[in-house]
This record gives C-alpha cells, sequence and structure tokens, in this order.
C-alpha cells in the first residue's frame, strides 16, 4: 500500500465510524496534513474511542513505520 | 656611515613595529561582546546568536568560524552554565593554539555519546586536556566532558578545522585543530592510539572506551558516529529487510546513533519517545548519509528549534536519546534487522 491507500483507508473509516462533522474535518486533516501531523490527530481519535477496530489500529501503527518516522 | 647604519636598522625596526603589531593583534581580542546562552530547553543554537559573525565570511572578526557550518555540529551546550561574557577570553586566558591532528586522534577525543553531549549539566565545568601525542581528553569525569566534546563540534565550522573548547561558566578555552578529511576511524586505531599512552592512563582510557565507535569526519569538522540505528516496527520491518529504507517526507526519515540494538521494545520506545512500541531494530553505516544527516526541529520538524536530543514528546517517554533525519535512502544490510528483546 503507498500513502494514497493509507489516506483513503482511513478517510473510509472516519465516515464509517464519526458524525457528519467531524468526518468532515478529519478528511480536511487527511487532504492537506503531514503524514505526523493524520498520525496524530488519528491517534487523538483512537484514544478518544471515536474510531477503533483492529483494522484500524494495525492500519494506524503502519502508517507511522512507513511514512512518519 | 649614517645613511648605510640606517639602512641597516630600518628592516629591523619595520620587523620589530610588525611583531609587536602581531602581537597586539593575537593577545587582544579585536572585538569584545556578550553572548548569552539560553536556557537549553529553548534549543537555542549558537548560530543564531553570533550576530557579528554574519557579513564576515572570511573570519575576520570571526576566527572560530562560528557563522555557517553542518546544522548537525550544532548542538545544544549547558545552557545554565555557560554564559560567555567575553568572547575574547579565549585569547586571553589560555592563549590560540592551533596543531594539526589526525581524524583517528579527533575520533578518540569526541566519543559516541557526542550527542548526550548536549545534556545539560549546570554544576559541570568543561575541561579538555591535551596531551603529547595530540590527544584531547576530559580532566573532568561526567557531563562537563561531555559537554566539552559537544562543544568541539558545535564550534567545528570552519573548513578543515575544528575547535576543542574547554567551557566553564563565563570563559571559554579554545584550540584549534586541523581535522584531515572524512575518514573512517576502526576501533582498532583508537586502541593502537590508546596503547601509546601511559599504560596506567591508557588502562583507564581503554575501560571508557569500551562503548565508543568510529566516527566519520567531515571536512568542516563535523563528526558523525560511524554506525546509525533505527527503531522499525509493524510494515517497516518488512521494508528494512529489502535492504533500503525509503525516504520519508518532511522532516526525513530518523535514526539514532545510541547503540538500541540491547535495550528492549519499551525502553527504546521510551527514549525516542515514540507513539508505537518497536519490534525491531537496524544498524548501517552512516557513510552514506553524512553530507546530508541534519538535526530534526522539535516536535516532529514543527518546531523552531533543533532538537538533537529527544525531549519533545516528554508523555511518550524519558526521551534524552540522540536523533537526526535525513531526506536519503537508508542502505543496510537486511540481516542487520533483528528483533529487540520484549
Amino acid at each position: 500500500m503507498n500513502k494514497d491507500d493509507y489516506i483513503k483507508a482511513f478517510r473510509r473509516m472516519a465516515m464509517e465510524q464519526l458524525d457528519a462533522e467531524t468526518a468532515r474535518a478529519i478528511t480536511s486533516v487527511l487532504r492537506s496534513a503531514s503524514p505526523r501531523s493524520i498520525f496524530d490527530e488519528l491517534e487523538r481519535l483512537r484514544v478518544d474511542g471515536k474510531i477503533e477496530g483492529k483494522d484500524f489500529e494495525k492500519l494506524l501503527t503502519d502508517f507511522f513505520w512507513l511514512f512518519c518516522y | 656611515m649614517t645613511k648605510r647604519l640606517l639602512q641597516t636598522v630600518r628592516p629591523a625596526r619595520l620587523l620589530l613595529l610588525a611583531t609587536l603589531a602581531a602581537l597586539v593583534t593575537l593577545v587582544l581580542p579585536s572585538e569584545s561582546f556578550a553572548l548569552v546562552r539560553q536556557n537549553p530547553a529553548s534549543s537555542s543554537f549558537f548560530s543564531s546568536e553570533w550576530e557579528t559573525c554574519r557579513n564576515d565570511p572570511v573570519n575576520n572578526s570571526d576566527p572560530l568560524g562560528l557563522e555557517g557550518g553542518n546544522p548537525i555540529s550544532f548542538l545544544p551546550l549547558d545552557g545554565a552554565a555557560l554564559d560567555f561574557q567575553s568572547y575574547g577570553n579565549w585569547y586571553t586566558e589560555e592563549g590560540y593554539h592551533q596543531q594539526t591532528v589526525s581524524a583517528a586522534a579527533l575520533a578518540f577525543d569526541l566519543n559516541a555519546n557526542i550527542m548526550r553531549s548536549a545534556l545539560p549539566d549546570p554544576k559541570g565545568s568543561a575541561q579538555l586536556v591535551k596531551d603529547q601525542y595530540g590527544i584531547a581528553s576530559n580532566s573532568k569525569e561526567g557531563a562537563g566532558y561531555r559537554a566539552a566534546a559537544g562543544a568541539a563540534v558545535v564550534l567545528g565550522a570552519a573548513l578543515g578545522t575544528l575547535d576543542v573548547v574547554t567551557l566553564v561558566p563565563g570563559k571559554a578555552y579554545v584550540r584549534r585543530l586541523l581535522v584531515e578529511g572524512v575518514e573512517k576511524v576502526p576501533e582498532y586505531l583508537l586502541r593502537k592510539k590508546i596503547s601509546t599512552l601511559g599504560e596506567e592512563r591508557a588502562t583507564r582510557l581503554a575501560s571508557k572506551n569500551t562503548s565508543r565507535q568510529p566516527f566519520y569526519v567531515t571536512s568542516d569538522g563535523t563528526a558523525i558516529p560511524a554506525t546509525g540505528y533505527r527503531a522499525i516496527g509493524g510494515a517497516g520491518v518488512d521494508e528494512a529487510a529489502s535492504g533500503i529504507i525509503a525516504p520519508r517526507s518532511y522532516p526525513g526519515t530518523y535514526v539514532t546513533f545510541e547503540n538500541i540494538s540491547g535495550m528492549s521494545q519499551s525502553e527504546v520506545k521510551s527514549v525516542l519517545q515514540l507513539p508505537r512500541t518497536p519490534s525491531h531494530v537496524t544498524s548501517f553505516d552512516t557513510l552514506q548519509l553524512v553530507d546530508d544527516i541534519r538535526i530534526p526541529t522539535e516536535y516532529h520538524g514543527e518546531g523552531l528549534f533543533p532538537e538533537p536530543l529527544t525531549i519533545s514528546y516528554p508523555g511518550l517517554g524519558v526521551g534524552q536519546a540522540s536523533q537526526a533525519v535525513t531526506m536519503r535512502p537508508i542502505k543496510l544490510n537486511p540481516n542487520d534487522v533483528r528483533p529487540l528483546r520484549p
């Protein structure tokens, strides 16, 4: 998977699990922010329990190791 | 007769005057100004503070060559203790010395903890003393020495030279070393150098040197540990196992010079302040990065000031590990990808 694939997957998960307003905000972040900022924002949502699931956690972890560090 | 005498004396007089002028130039600082180090937490750096160094590319008023240089050189120093009240101290307190040293001696001087040298020790002073072999070593143990070693790198901006500085509050003693090119210094050379010293001293130094590693020393005096390490996890393990780590987008791919291979997964996570726990570590030769590697700014490149030691995310761990970034791909031996102990 390349970075765009990860972004698309994150967007899909955000749309599925978040309310419309938050999902819009996150989509905007996904579109324009740096990989680390994207990670931090999604990590915050994960810690707050707003996006969950093992798939999401694995995706976020891989995204960090491949693009953020 | 008188005319002939004058002709004989005049050159001698001129020589005398020239010598006096040279002495005055050497003994008296051409300019005296205050350099106030800020708190190390602010990570402010020398290069931005030596205002008079700018617009002076030929070092007329900056014989230390402080302007410019590789950013990796700009390690923060002991901010609390360092208050350089007078730039002229380095002339007047000890005098100015210039000598040529081999890169081996230099690498001996600057140990693998050089990045850690940025750790502040407000109570400590640093003193480097040089022995007859041209090797500078610490006359005081502990953080002070490390600070001094860091200072050597900080000030090593002039091409082919490196200024080793003894730092005590309010004073700076400087020796200028002429560094001979980029050279990898094998461990055995360092040990050989040690063996030329007195037995007691050699034993002491050898015992201290067990964890030291060779450095690459660039022509601008920047010393970079020859081995880099990188924590990896998740899909990054497979990537590393392929033998190449692709460059990350800004601020780049993170590496450390700490030998983290003996640490546990949680220890590595803590010292590097990572938001995820790494499962593996890899090591690689830094020669491939030597002219690209630099210190990232804090907060993952979002902050204003360089962060040579991890400090930005205290909530993620204890930090204080060295870090640098590169925009180059990192080539490595897949066999050097090893699991960290749980």
